[in-house]
C-alpha cells in the first residue's frame, strides 16, 4: 500500500518534472568503469571541497567588512569574537590550498589517461575554464584579508595589466577603480569573489558533468567499456553510477577529512605556505615586504612570469609584457591539449616511450618551477626556471608531433 | 602500472624539497634559536601576562585581544584582573588591552598581538635575548636579529650586560637579577604569552582537532566496510 | 553476482554508516549554528550598564541606554509611593506584588522607556495636575504616539491601547549602584 502510493506521487511528478528520468540517466543507470585507480576519485573530492568552500564563504561573508579600514581588524574579529569563526576561517583558507591540490592531480589524471581526447573535448575545456577561475577565484579571495601580502601581491599581479601595450594602464586604472590599489579595489574584488566567480563556476561544474555523462567516464586502461553491453544494456566494464560509484567515494571522503583537519586543526598556517606571515600585518602602501611570494598553487606560474627577464625589443615587446604574455600562455596552452594530441590510444599505459618522457618532463618542471616561485631570485634560480618553462612547453607543443609518430601499445579489449 | 608507480615516486622525490625548505634566516644570524611554545601551560602563560604588563605594556598594545578572554583561557580570577591588571576604572573588563595607548604610539612600537605571527615565535625569542651593548646607538644597545632596533632593551636588567667580542659573538660582561638560564625560561614565557595573545583560539583548536580526526578515521573505516560489501555484487 | 548477499551484514552496515553520516552532518552543523550566537564584540556591547544612584534626587528620571533600549530609572517621591494605591482601580493590573517599583529597592522603578503599545517612547510627566489626557493625574508615563497612559510604577491604565505595564529591564543594586542587565 505503501509503495503504490508512492508511485502514484512519482507518477504524478514525473509528468510534471522528469525526476525518476534524471535520477536514472545520472546516477542509478548511469554506467561507469568498474576498475579505476585512486586517480579517479580526485573529481568527487572536488565537488566536496567545493562545498565546503561554499558553505564556509557564507559564513565567514557574514562577519567579514569589506572596506579599507575594516577588512584586516575583521578578520581578527572573526579569529576571536565570533564562536567558531577560527573554524570557518582555516577551513576557507585551508580549503583554496587543498582546492587546488586535488585541481592539479585531478588534471594530471587528465594528462596521463587522455581523459580530454575525442569525444571529451568539451569535458576538458570546461575544466580548464575552472580551472581558469578557481585560479581567478583564490587571487580575488587572497587579496580580502587586506594584509602585506594581499596587498603587495595583488599590486605584482594588476601591474601586469599595467604592462599590455597601449590600453594596459587605463585598464589597471579601471581594474582597480582608482589610481593605486585602494579599497575601491577591494569592495569591487569581494563580489567578485563571493558572487560573480561562484556562480560562473557552478555552472561550469554543471556543464562539466553534464558533457561527462554524455561521453562517459574513462579509466586508466583507455578501454572503451561501451563496447561490450550485456542483455539489458548496461556495459560489461561498468556498473551503475549509484551506489558502487557514491559508496566507493566515501571512504576517500573520509581519508581526504582526515587529513584536511589534520591541517585546519594542528598547522593551518601550513609552515607559511598556506596563511603567509606577512599577511598577519595589516596592509601598509610605504612599507614592501621583504620578499613577495605568492601563495605555493600559483607559484609554479609566477615563476613562468619571473623566468623571462628579456623582451623582444625590435617589436617594441618589454619583457614584463613578454612574461605576462608567456605566463597567460602557459595556462592557454592547457585549453587546446584535445587538439594537441594526435595519438591513437588514450592511456599513457599504451602510449610510447616518447609520451612518458614528456610527461615526466613536463610534470617535474611544473613542481621545479613550483619550488622556485615560493623562493627568492638569484641568477641560479633565474636560469633553472627557465630551462623548466622551457620543459613546461616542449612536451605540449611537441605533441602533435610525437604523438602521430611514436609506436603505440595495443589497447585490450575489455577492462 | 608499474611504470606510473615509478613516476609517482620519482614526482614525489621531485616534491620533497618544497615542504621541507623554509626560510631559516635570521637577521645577521644563520638561524634562530629554536623554541616551541606550549600554550597550554598555564602557569607559563601567567608568568608571560605578568612580563608583558611589567615591561612591554607601556609601549606596545595588544589591539586585537580583550581582557575579559584572559580570565577565560589563563584563569586570571576577576579581582585580579579588574584591580591588578587593568587598575583602571574606565577600562571595562570586554575592552581590548591598549592601556589607552594610541593606535601607533609616537614612537612607533608595533602592537603586539599578532607579532609572533608575523615575525614567527623563534623570531622573537632570539630577538630578546641577543641585545649588546653599542654606544653608536641612539638607545645604547643593539641587536644581533634585528640591526639598529629602535627599541630600548627594557629587559636589561634582568638579563645583564653584553658585549660583542671580536668574532661578533655575544659576551655576558655584567649579571643581571637573572642568571642566563632564568631568563631564557622568562623570554620563552613571554613568547608564549605572545603566541597565545595572536591566536587565543589555538588552545581549544589544539585540545580538540584530535577528536575530529579520530572520528573521520572511525567514519573512513565504517564507509570501507560499506563500500567492500557492495563491491562484492559487481565483482 | 554468484556470490550470496548478506541481508543481515548489509543492514547493519546500512544503519552505522546511517548514523555515521547524521553525526558527520549534526557535527558540521553545530560550528556553523553558534557562529550565529551573539559575538564577543555583541557580548561587550550588551554588557550590564553601571548608573550611580547617589546623584539622583527624588522626583527626577535618568535615562539610561543599555542594549540600544532607553531604560528610565526614576528616584520615587514619598508622595508618588503614597499615591499609587490610589491608582489601583484605575490600572489594568492593580496588584502590587510586584512591589510599587517592582524591584527589591522600593525607592526606585527602572522600566524599559518603551511603550507595549507600538513601541514609542513614552513621556515622563511626575507633576500631579490636570492633564488634557487625564483631568486626575497622579504622575506617570504617557505615550504621545497613541495616548497609552502609564502610572509612575509603570502600570498600564484601563482603557489606552497599551495591553500590558511597562517591562521592567533585568537588574540588581550594588550599594549606591545600579546594575542595568545582570540579576543578582
Amino acid at each position: 500500500m505503501e509503495k503504490a502510493k508512492k508511485n502514484s506521487f512519482m507518477s504524478w511528478l514525473d509528468k510534471r518534472l522528469p525526476v525518476t528520468e534524471n535520477l536514472e540517466r545520472h546516477l542509478t543507470k548511469h554506467p561507469v568503469p568498474k576498475k579505476v585507480n585512486f586517480f579517479y576519485i580526485f573529481g568527487a573530492l572536488l565537488m566536496v571541497i567545493f562545498m565546503v568552500q561554499v558553505i564556509t564563504g557564507i559564513w565567514l561573508m557574514m562577519f567579514y567588512t569589506n572596506t579599507e579600514e575594516g577588512a584586516f581588524a575583521s578578520i581578527e574579529y572573526i579569529m576571536r569574537d565570533v564562536e567558531y569563526g577560527w573554524l570557518m576561517r582555516y577551513m576557507h583558507s585551508t580549503g583554496a590550498s587543498a582546492f587546488f591540490f586535488l585541481m592539479y592531480f585531478h588534471m594530471f589524471r587528465g594528462l596521463l589517461y587522455g581523459s580530454y581526447q575525442k569525444p571529451k573535448e568539451l569535458v576538458w575545456l570546461f575544466g580548464c575554464f575552472l580551472l581558469f577561475l578557481l585560479m581567478a577565484e583564490g587571487f580575488l579571495g587572497y587579496v580580502l584579508p587586506w594584509g602585506q601580502m594581499s596587498y603587495w601581491a595583488a599590486n605584482v599581479i594588476l601591474s601586469l595589466f599595467g604592462a599590455i601595450p597601449f590600453i594596459g594602464p587605463d585598464l589597471q586604472v579601471w581594474i582597480q577603480g582608482d589610481y593605486v590599489l585602494s579599497g575601491a579595489t577591494l569592495s569591487r574584488f569581494f563580489a567578485l569573489h563571493v558572487v560573480v566567480v561562484p556562480l560562473l563556476m557552478i555552472a561550469l561544474v554543471v556543464f562539466h558533468i553534464f558533457a561527462l555523462h554524455e561521453v562517459g567516464a574513462g579509466n586508466p586502461e583507455g578501454v572503451d567499456i561501451e563496447k561490450h553491453r550485456d542483455k539489458n544494456g548496461m556495459p560489461l566494464d561498468g556498473a551503475p553510477f549509484h551506489p558502487y560509484k557514491t559508496l566507493s567515494a566515501l571512504p576517500a571522503i573520509g581519508i581526504f577529512f582526515v587529513i584536511f583537519f589534520a591541517i585546519v586543526f594542528f598547522a593551518p598556517e601550513g609552515g607559511g605556505y598556506f596563511l603567509e606571515k606577512p599577511n598577519f600585518e595589516e596592509a601598509d602602501f610605504l612599507k614592501t615586504p621583504e620578499h613577495i611570494a605568492p601563495v605555493w598553487y600559483y607559484a609554479p606560474f609566477y615563476s613562468i612570469l619571473r623566468a623571462i627577464t628579456f623582451g623582444i625589443p625590435f617589436l617594441g615587446i618589454t619583457s614584463k609584457f613578454l612574461g605576462f604574455i608567456i605566463f597567460a600562455g602557459s595556462i592557454a596552452i592547457l585549453f587546446i591539449v584535445p587538439w594537441l594530441d594526435r595519438s591513437n590510444v588514450q592511456s599513457i599505459r599504451y602510449k610510447g616511450i616518447y609520451s612518458k618522457v614528456a610527461m615526466i618532463l613536463f610534470a617535474a618542471s611544473f613542481l621545479t618551477l613550483g619550488y622556485l616561485g615560493t623562493k627568492p631570485v638569484n641568477e641560479l634560480r633565474t636560469l633553472i626556471a627557465q630551462i623548466c618553462t622551457l620543459f613546461y612547453f616542449l612536451p605540449l607543443i611537441l605533441m602533435p608531433i610525437y604523438t602521430k609518430y611514436e609506436k603505440t601499445l595495443e589497447v585490450p579489449d575489455r577492462l | 602500472m608499474i611504470k606510473v608507480k615509478a613516476l609517482l615516486i620519482f614526482l614525489f622525490f621531485v616534491a620533497l624539497p618544497v615542504w621541507s625548505a623554509a626560510e631559516t634566516e635570521c637577521g645577521t644570524l644563520e638561524k634562530c634559536d629554536s623554541f616551541e611554545s606550549n600554550v597550554h601551560d598555564r602557569n607559563s602563560l601567567q608568568r608571560g601576562l605578568g612580563l608583558y604588563k611589567n615591561y612591554c605594556s607601556s609601549c606596545h598594545t595588544l589591539r586585537y585581544l580583550r581582557w575579559n578572554r584572559l580570565e577565560r583561557d589563563l584563569d586570571i580570577p576577576e579581582n585580579i584582573l579588574v584591580e591588578d591588571l587593568i587598575n583602571n576604572p574606565q577600562v571595562k573588563t570586554s575592552d581590548f588591552i591598549t592601556f589607552g595607548l594610541p593606535e601607533v604610539s609616537a614612537i612607533g612600537a608595533p602592537d603586539l598581538t599578532l607579532r609572533t605571527r608575523v615575525r614567527g615565535e623563534e623570531w622573537i625569542y632570539t630577538y630578546l635575548r641577543t641585545f649588546y651593548e653599542d654606544s653608536e646607538q641612539i638607545t645604547g644597545s643593539n641587536n644581533l636579529v634585528y640591526p639598529g632596533t629602535a627599541m630600548l632593551h627594557v629587559l636589561g636588567g634582568l638579563q645583564g650586560r653584553q658585549v660583542l667580542d671580536q668574532n661578533g659573538n655575544l659576551e655576558k660582561v655584567g649579571d643581571g637579577t637573572m642568571t642566563t638560564e632564568e631568563y631564557d625560561a622568562a623570554i620563552g614565557d613571554l613568547v608564549t604569552f605572545l603566541a597565545y595573545a595572536s591566536e587565543p583560539a589555538r588552545i581549544t583548536r589544539e585540545k580538540n582537532g584530535i577528536f575530529v580526526i579520530l572520528f573521520f578515521i572511525a567514519f573512513t573505516a565504517v564507509m570501507w566496510l560499506l563500500n567492500r560489501e557492495y563491491t562484492k555484487d559487481i565483482k | 553476482m554468484s556470490k550470496k548477499i548478506d541481508h543481515n551484514r548489509r543492514r547493519a552496515l546500512h544503519i552505522t554508516s546511517g548514523i555515521m553520516g547524521a553525526v558527520t552532518v549534526g557535527a558540521f552543523a553545530v560550528p556553523f549554528l553558534s557562529a550565529w550566537n551573539p559575538s564577543e564584540k555583541a557580548k561587550a556591547l550588551g554588557a550590564a550598564v553601571k548608573f550611580d544612584l547617589s546623584k539622583l534626587l527624588p522626583g527626577s528620571m535618568a535615562v539610561i541606554e543599555w542594549r540600544r533600549t532607553p531604560i528610565f530609572v526614576v528616584h520615587q517621591t514619598d508622595e508618588a509611593i503614597k499615591n499609587l494605591p490610589k491608582l489601583n482601580d484605575r490600572v489594568t493590573n492593580p496588584a502590587l506584588s510586584e512591589g510599587i517599583s517592582r524591584t527589591s529597592n522600593q525607592k526606585y522603578t527602572i522600566l524599559k522607556g518603551v511603550c507595549t503599545h507600538l513601541s514609542c517612547a513614552p513621556k515622563y510627566h511626575p507633576e500631579i495636575e490636570p492633564k488634557a489626557w487625564d483631568q486626575e493625574w497622579l504622575g506617570g508615563f504617557f505615550c504621545p504616539c497613541h495616548g497609552s497612559k502609564f502610572d509612575l510604577a509603570g502600570r498600564v491604565y484601563k482603557g489606552v491601547p497599551a495591553p500590558t505595564n511597562l517591562e521592567v529591564p533585568p537588574h540588581s543594586f550594588d550599594g549606591d549602584n545600579l546594575i542595568i542587565g545582570e540579576e543578582v
